[in-house]
Parts: C-alpha cells; structure tokens; sequence
C-alpha cells in the first residue's frame, strides 16, 4: 500500500476532469457541494485512459486498474490531513465509533488484518515504512502514520533506512546475542509477580510491554532462518536527495516481500501536512512546502503542484518495474502474485474532501484482479469496499470492513 | 431553550444544577461556535465537538478563558454571523464566573506508570554503570555537530507528550523495535562494564581496588548485586530477590558465573521495573488519595531537577524519611541544584521551554557558530537555575554568556573578557562561553534580546508569536488556512512591512492574533536577523529609514520602544510570566499537563513567588514540595489473582 499525502492535482488525474479548475480552499464540510455536481465519467468500467499524471505509469498500463469515485466515511472533529492518513486504512465504521464514542473513525488498520492471515508464516507480520525525513516531532503521529494496531495504538513506521535495515536484516549481532531466549523468560516471569498488585492502567501498560517482549522471541526465531540469504548491503548514514530517500526505501521494502521477510507493508510516501519543505530534486531548484502548495492551485500554480504528483508517480512506477522484475521459482514475477494498491486519503488537497478519492491497483493477486481498466465506482461507494475486495482475493475471510456494502466485482476475475 | 436557560440563570447565584455545562453551555456552543471550531473545520485549532461533558470542559482552562476573552470583546462569533443572544452570552458569563473560579482545593489525578524518556534513559544508564555508552566513530569537531551517546542515536527521539514536554511519555507506546533498542542498548552496556574498558566501573561496585584483576568470585558477584540493584532499581530491594538471583549464580565461577550474571542483568535492564518509573511505587491500604513513598518521591524529585536517578546520597535521604520536611527537602534541592547534574535542567527543561532546539535546526551548516549560539542562551538558564537567581531575571538581567563568536554584539563590555587563544594553523575554533557583566551594551540584558534568541527568530511575527507562547504563555494556534496573503507593495507603493501589516490588522479575523503579536514583534525591529542591535548609539545608521519600534498592547499599555516594553513585562506582565514559568516547571516535574484540579497549585505559588520576588530556586522548591508533587491517587484492581509467590 502507498500512501500520497495531501492529495492530488485532480484535473491532470481523474480522466474527464480535465477541464476543471480548482474551487480554491473549502473546508470539508465546504467541499460538499461539489459531490452534488456529479461525476465527470458514468458509473462503469471504461478502458484506462493515461491523464498527465499518469504519463509516468505508461509502462504499466497492463498492470494497473485505475478506480475513482470512492468515498471514505468522516467524522467531525480533527484536522482532515490527520484523519485523511490515520483513518485511511481504518476498520472502523461510523456507528462503531460512535458507539465507542471515538474522537475518529481510527481503529486497525487493513494491513493489520491482512497481516493477521498473511503474516503467520513470516517474521515480520506487517512492515510500516515513511519517507519523512524530519526527525523532529513537527506534527503528531496521526499526520505521520497509517498503519495502526488499534485506536491510538500506532504501529510506528520506519522512516531511517539503516533502522528499516536493522529491522529487517538484524545486521548487529551484539542486539540479538544467543540468550535472547532465557532474557525473554527472566523477563517474563518477573512481569507476572509484577502485574498482581496494579492499577487498570499500569496493568494495561505491563500488558502491552509484555506483549512486545514475547514478539521479539517470536520474531528472532523465524528471522534467523532468513538472515543467511540476505544480500542487501547495509545503508549509509549519508543524507539522500528526496527522490533517491524514497527510492532507497522502496528498495528496502521490495528485498523484504521478496525474500518473504514480510507480506504485507504500508509505505506512506510523505507525511500529511507536515508544514516544512522538502527538496524535490531535479523538480525545483529549492524547497517547497507541499501542503501549502496544494492550499493554492489557482491560475498556473496548479501546474506546479503537478510536477510532485509526477515526481511521487515515477516512485510508484519504480516500485511496479521492480517488482516485475523479480522473479519466483514459477517463472511469474513478484507483481503478478501482490497487489500494489496507491492511493490518497483526500480528494483534493484544496478542499479537503474525502470523497470521490481515486486509487490505483496494480499487480495480479495470482489471477484475481482485472487490470487495465478504469473503473467509475457509483455515487456513494465507500473506500472500504475496495477494501474489502482487496483483503479477500488476498484470502482473508471476512465479509465486511469498516462501512462496506460490498465487493467491487467488477475488477475480480 | 429559553425557558431552560432562564430559569437556571436565576437559581445560580443560589444552587448550580448539576449538570450545568451539559444542560446550558453545550447548546450555546452548539448553536453558536460549532460551526468554525468544531468537526472539520477547527479554526485556530479551536475544537469543541470534543468537549462534550463538565469534565471536559475542566481539562481546557485556557480555552474557556480565550473563549471569554473574545465573546466579552465581541470578537466571536465574527461579524458576519448571527451574535450571541444577550441571554446567552449572560448565561456563558454566569458559568465561566464559576469556572474560572480557581477549586479551593487541589486535586490529583490517579497514578500511572511512565516509561523513561530517551534522555533520562541515557543519564541513568550513564549513572547505573559510571560510564557513558559512545557511537564508535568518532567525528572531526569542525564538520559534524552529531550525537557523540549511543543511546540517543539508537533510541527514536520522543515525540512531544501532551504537555509538549519530551518527559511526559504516556503518549508515546511502547513498540517492538523500541524494545529491541533497549535490548541491544542493555547488551552494549554489560559487555563494556564486564570488559576491560569497564573494569573500574565493576570493580568498585564489587567492592575491589583499583588493581583488581577482573577475576569475579561468588561474593563479588553478591557485594556487586547488592549495590547495583537498588540503584537500577531506584528503591530498596526485598532479601528475597537478591536471594533468588544468587540461588542461579551457586556454585559457579569464572567465565560462567560472569555469563550467568549478565544474564540477570540483562533480564533486569530490559525489564518493565527499570525502564518505566512507577511499576515499584507502593500504595499503603488499599489505594486512595495519598503520598507517594519515599523512594518514589525521591526519584520524581532527581528526573525533575536532574533527569536522572537518584543518586546515593539522595537515596540515603530518603530511606530515612528524610525528605518530607519542608526545610529538609528545601536543603536537598539546593544541593541538587550545585550539582554538575542540575546542568540537565537547563539543557532539557530550558530549551523545551523556550523551544530552543530550533537553533541546532537552523545554523547547523556552521558548527562553529552553532555551538556560539546554542550555548549563550544554556549556558544562561544554566546560570539562573543554579545560581538562585530571581525569575525575572530571565528577561532582565546584567548578566550574559559570551564567545568569541558572539562578543561582537556587546560594544565595549567585551574589552573585559579574557582574550581568545587560537592554536596556530586553526582557522575557526569553538570557545568556551565567559561570563559578561554588561555595562555599556546597549540594548541587552535577559533573554530577549540574547543574540543567539533574536537569531532563531528573525521577522517581527516569528519574535511576536514565540514571545506571547514562551514567556507570556498565550498559545494562538495556527492561522487559518484561508488567510489572503499579506498583499506586496504595489508599483509606486512605499509601504514598510511594517504598515503592510497595520493593513493587514485592518481584516477583523487577522487583527485577532496579530495585535496580539505585532506590537510585541515589531518592537524588536531595532534587532537584524543576526540580533544585532541596530539602534545603538555607536552603530552609525547614516540616512538609513528610522525604524519604529513603538506599540500598544491589546490590554492598552503603549510603549515607544523595546526597552519601555521591557518595563511593562516586568511591571504589569510579570503576574502573568511568572503563572506561566510556574505552571510550564509544575508540568515539567510531573511530566504531564495540568489540569484544573492543579490550578490552585499554580495560583498558590504564583501568588508567593509575587510577593517574595523569587529566585528559580525558591520556585523549584515550591513546586517539589507541592500537593501533586507529594501526593498521588492509587486506583487499585482486586480481580481475583493471586500473588505469585
């Protein structure tokens, strides 16, 4: 799953868009009136048509199925940036939350539940990455994070590529020596005679501590089977351009579902919001602040904000020919047997709406997924279908997610 | 409606209904303010949809009293949408009087456990084993400004809890790669005090001389338990652990019992007792509102003046009751306070507080002069933190921290300091801060107009902004997203930024936050962006344009220049900057945001610390020997589980 923040220049993305302009900044609530106007193409399945933007995926258009028109159920309260990626994901309906009287829809996230049946076999149940190069807590987590365990309960993303290396290779032999083992069980036992005589909360807490410690144990067993068949050199602490940042992290990510180290990652591409400038190399000659960019697409300035669609498009392409470059032991490649989904938590970074948000699926799932098409969901689809959707062909049994009302059948073969 | 808001607004002088919030302030807000600040669009980061109950309202006190501010004024709702009926506006009146009414008793929240932030996990570390874990690389002083501790460079920096202090945790869960940190981080530390590098460090804690050989025996390995385990501990330990460690150690030697023993500490150094601060405290009965133990209250007492553990004498006091005497605890803290550990205060509480970590964002490209200007102000709240200097001193003081980088900015003071040497073959050095008395600078003394401040926040409205949140205490939130930019000058049009933003206050959303900031900001123009005072009589400004620094304050002061607004700080201002400095320590101590059931804590130190004019001293006292400081709330679970053994 790759995640764009703040939105997309929707007239150089959304095929029939074209000819609209920008409506300037709308709050969500604002926004609304622009659902009433209806959508530019009819409800159905078209061939798939390259926008401007999509110029970079031409190599794939084989390999993609382009939906818009999905809607991501809101709930007032909070920034829309901040729900827009900690909600994206979230298996929380509408009534759920409010009959747990929720601040946001936010609860586990898709990858989590996938991760859940995908996961069993490898180490790694699910792999959060971020290109955030900020070190610094600029904003809060939820502009930065869209995976999560539970309501307020992050799966914190790896945005420093020696530590997602770390992660997933274990390179330092003094963090795992051979008595992991019995330091674990040391551990254990003295949280059990601990845990007798506490308060709810720091009951909660111990839990939780527990929790990791025994993934640690878990982890290390089924990671020292994999370590050996790492090939992957260790990252420099040198600081990257932006471009090969994300690259690099991409990298990482595709040596960890290659080598079945995980199954199942979240990779948000930038942060939400996050007012501070990024140097887009070889798009501008000097940092630009991308949140603000999307708050002003009046005149040409739009065309501006398109160059960093681009720029965070021929990431998402790079990721595809990668992946189709791998090859299994059955002659198929790597994408022909995933699903590369990439999508947008807002419809539009100047009006903040969360609906008709496109999102683009890219790879076979072994057979299961259509491609090549431009899929026109009806009026009021919810996000979560697609959702859904996504989760059985990767075989996890569920019948709903979050607010779904179905399956998108038309993109199952 | 009517009739519901009526009628309580006649019975409230006599008996308030229970639910007064719920049953007439909820509707007002919903009618009336949802509409911008609350749900989705939350201007000025005002939101009210989350405050639905009595007990939400209490957790925003700040807010109620914007709130207040702005319907008084007539601010809010704005122009262009329906007012607040009279009876309304009578009724939120009626129920703010009684809010803001500070409760005559203080109230404590229910304990909670708080794991250690990556800084008071690297001093304690350093303290426990008495030595400090390094990157192994090391760096050429003149390129990289980096993180020389190990432990900094492993652990994620800690995001900024509720209280926006670093120390308050709760927030920030603990995750798997965090304790494979810790692991790892545990296991660096144990090699090193079981090598040769560490021997001194083990030798002492087992009880041995400097010419020990490293040849550890059964009753080293027990003099050595029994001294470090109380101390990772922070608490006396019962016999019958020391008694089950030793039963694993039996009839070992050598290389085995070292292994064996690492082992158990390793088991210890990763184990919930000594990462989080809490999981040992003990409840006497069953629960309730009460002190703290001793040790507990001895080590909330070393993280907030030192971010560290206690050490053994402070430990000492402790096991003997010692601290809970006013005039005991008074004496501990001053000896904390001449300690070289009581350097973390400044390096941790004081750059929180001013937000000084913004400078090591923005000069890091000269190391050289980094270090000048993230020094001078430290080495300043360092001086005024330990030294018992006054409070207001922090904005008027004849004292500076001065290198050779920044002596430039002090005329003819810097003639008597003493020379710089420089190596030959050096072209640039970092020096060491000297203490200045200034006397003939013009335009310095306090914080404000610190070079090294005025240079993190170059622009009147960054100056304005960081002077209302950091010493006023005022927080605007951010502006709104709307805002139509501040118009260029037009062909022919010589306006100053200056009058560009007197425009600009002209919208009636905009002047809401900018009269606040703009006279503050504005007044610092006779600074450059370097924090040179232009102004000053030996600087020769030759036919440049003359620079107005003057203003008027919201709340009607004026002032024709910085040094007039100086004044008003420390007259009229000063109730206000020093309520904001006592609640931003109290915070800072408890490692959590305050609450209302905290205001008369506030209230009763603030109200001292007027009336004796008092030293940071006397207010670190204050606040260590404060209700929520001394007394918490244990909340205890009977849910049928045995005690193990």
């Amino acid at each position: 799953m790759m995640y764009l923040p703040n939105g997309l220049v929707r007239r150089c993305f959304i095929p029939g868009e074209e000819e609209n302009t920008s409506p300037g900044f709308k709050t969500v609530k604002g926004s609304e009136k622009f659902r009433a106007n209806g959508d530019a193409t009819p409800a159905g399945i078209h061939p798939l048509h390259l926008t401007s933007t999509m110029q970079p995926l031409s190599r794939h258009r084989e390999d993609i199925t382009l939906l818009t028109g999905l809607d991501r159920p809101y709930k007032l309260g909070g920034d829309a940036h901040e729900q827009g990626a900690s909600c994206y994901l979230s298996s929380v309906s509408p009534e759920e939350a409010s009959d747990k009287k929720l601040r946001f829809l936010q609860g586990r996230t898709l990858d989590h539940v996938i991760g859940e049946k995908l996961g069993r076999g490898s180490p790694l149940k699910t792999l959060e990455i971020s290109c955030n190069g900020f070190t610094k807590g600029k904003e809060s987590m939820r502009f930065d994070n869209i995976s999560w365990y539970d309501v307020d309960r992050v799966a914190p993303s790896l945005k420093d590529p020696q530590a997602l290396y770390d992660r997933l290779f274990l390179s330092d032999d003094a963090r795992y020596n051979d008595h992991l083992h019995e330091v674990t069980s040391l551990v254990l036992a003295d949280a059990k005679s601990l845990s007798s005589k506490l308060g709810r909360s720091d009951k909660d807490t111990l839990d939780e501590f527990m929790t990791m410690v025994r993934d640690i144990e878990t982890r290390m067993a089924r990671l020292r089977k994999l370590i050996a068949e790492a090939g992957v050199a260790r990252p420099t602490d040198e600081v990257l351009p932006r471009g090969e940042y994300i690259k690099l992290q991409c990298d990482l990510m595709i040596a960890a579902l290659h080598m079945g180290i995980t199954n199942v990652t979240t990779m948000m591409i930038g942060p939400e919001r996050w007012n501070a400038s990024m140097l887009y190399e070889g798009v501008f000659d000097k940092p630009v602040v991308h949140h603000a960019m999307s708050h002003n697409q009046r005149g040409d300035r739009y065309k501006q904000l398109q160059e960093i669609d681009l720029f965070h498009m021929e990431k998402y392409s790079y990721v595809l020919s990668r992946m189709k470059a791998v090859k299994e032991p059955d002659g198929s490649s790597l994408l022909d047997n995933s699903i590369v989904a990439c999508g947008v938590g807002l419809g539009d970074g100047a009006t903040h709406q969360y609906f008709d948000l496109p999102l683009m699926l890219a790879g076979r799932a072994q057979g299961g997924l259509r491609n090549n098409l431009h899929f026109q969901c009806p009026n009021g689809t919810p996000l979560s279908n697609a959702w859904l959707t996504i989760a059985q062909q990767l075989g996890v049994e569920i019948d709903h997610f979050s607010n779904s009302t179905g399956t998108l059948s038309a993109l199952t073969s | 409606m009517r009739p519901v808001v009526c009628l309580f607004a006649f019975c409230l002088p006599a008996a308030l209904p229970a639910k007064v919030f719920e049953e007439a302030i909820f509707p007002i807000l919903q009618k009336s303010c949802l509409k911008c600040h609350g749900g989705e669009k939350t201007k000025g980061k005002v939101d009210f949809s989350r405050i639905l109950t009595e007990r939400d309202a209490d957790a925003h006190p700040d807010l109620w009293e914007t709130v207040a501010e702005v319907v008084e004024l007539g601010e809010m709702p704005p122009d262009d949408e329906k007012p607040l009926s009279e009876e309304d506006k009578k009724t939120f009146e009626l129920w703010h009087e009684k809010f803001q009414k500070v409760p005559s008793e203080a109230t404590v929240p229910v304990f909670r456990v708080r794991r250690l932030s990556a800084n008071e996990y690297r001093n304690t570390l350093r303290s426990l084993f008495g030595f400090d874990l390094e990157v192994g690389i090391a760096r050429a002083e003149q390129t990289v400004s980096g993180e020389s501790s190990l432990v900094l460079k492993i652990l994620p920096p800690d995001p900024p809890g509720s209280s926006g202090f670093f120390n308050d945790t709760r927030s920030a869960p603990i995750s798997s790669s965090l304790l494979e940190s810790y692991t790892y981080l545990a296991g660096v530390a144990l090699d090193k005090l079981f090598s040769v590098k560490g021997r001194v460090s083990l030798a002492s804690m087992a009880g041995k001389g400097d010419d020990w050989d490293g040849m550890l025996s059964l009753a080293d390995a027990e003099t050595f338990l029994r001294s470090f385990l109380p101390k990772a501990l922070r608490r006396s330990i019962p016999e019958k652990r020391f008694q089950s460690i030793l039963a694993t150690l039996e009839g070992k030697a050598g290389d085995t019992l070292a292994s064996a023993l690492k082992l158990e500490l390793k088991a210890l150094l990763i184990s919930p007792e000594f990462l989080y601060r809490g999981f040992l405290a003990k409840p006497v009965g069953d629960g309730g509102r009460q002190a703290v133990d001793a040790f507990e209250f001895a080590e909330r007492l070393s993280y907030f003046l030192w971010e560290d553990m206690p050490d053994a004498s402070l430990f000492e006091v402790a096991r003997n009751g010692g601290l809970e005497k006013e005039e005991k605890l008074a004496q501990q803290v001053k000896r904390m306070l001449s300690d070289p550990k009581a350097r973390n205060l400044s390096e941790s509480f004081g750059v929180q507080l001013l937000g000084l970590a913004s400078i090591d964002d923005q000069f890091k490209n000269d190391p050289i002069r980094l270090h000048a200007l993230r020094t001078q102000p430290r080495d300043f709240l360092n001086y005024l933190f330990t030294e018992d200097r006054p409070v207001m001193e922090l904005l008027d003081s004849n004292v500076t921290f001065v290198n050779q980088n920044t002596s430039g900015f002090y005329g003819k003071d810097r003639q008597r300091l003493a020379p710089f040497h420089k190596p030959r073959g050096v072209e640039r050095q970092r020096t060491m801060n000297q203490r200045l008395e200034l006397r003939d600078a013009e335009g310095r003394g306090g914080i404000l107009t610190m070079p090294s401040v005025l240079a993190m926040n170059h622009g009147p409205i960054i100056r304005g902004t960081w002077m209302l949140r950091r010493i006023l205490g005022v927080r605007l939130g951010e502006p709104p997203a709307d805002i139509p930019p501040i118009k260029p000058n037009a062909r022919g049009q010589k306006l100053t930024f200056r009058q560009r933003f007197e425009l600009h206050r002209e919208n009636v959303t905009c002047a809401r936050c900018h009269e606040k900031i703009d006279p503050l900001g504005f007044s610092l123009d006779g600074y450059d962006k370097n924090g040179r005072f232009l102004l000053a009589s030996y600087h020769k400004r030759g036919n440049q344009p003359i620079i107005d620094t003057s203003g008027k304050l919201p709340s009607g002061e004026e002032f024709k220049d910085f040094a007039e607004l100086k004044r008003i700080l420390l007259s009229s201002k000063r109730e206000q900057v020093i309520r904001h400095l006592t609640t931003q320590v109290l915070s800072y101590a408890l490692c959590r945001k305050l609450g209302r059931g905290d205001q008369p804590v506030v209230e009763e130190i603030t109200r001292k610390a007027l009336l004796q004019n008092a030293t940071w001293t006397q207010l670190f006292i204050e606040v260590a020997n404060s209700i929520p400081f001394r007394q918490t709330v244990y909340k205890l679970v009977k849910d049928g589980t045995k005690l193990e053994n």
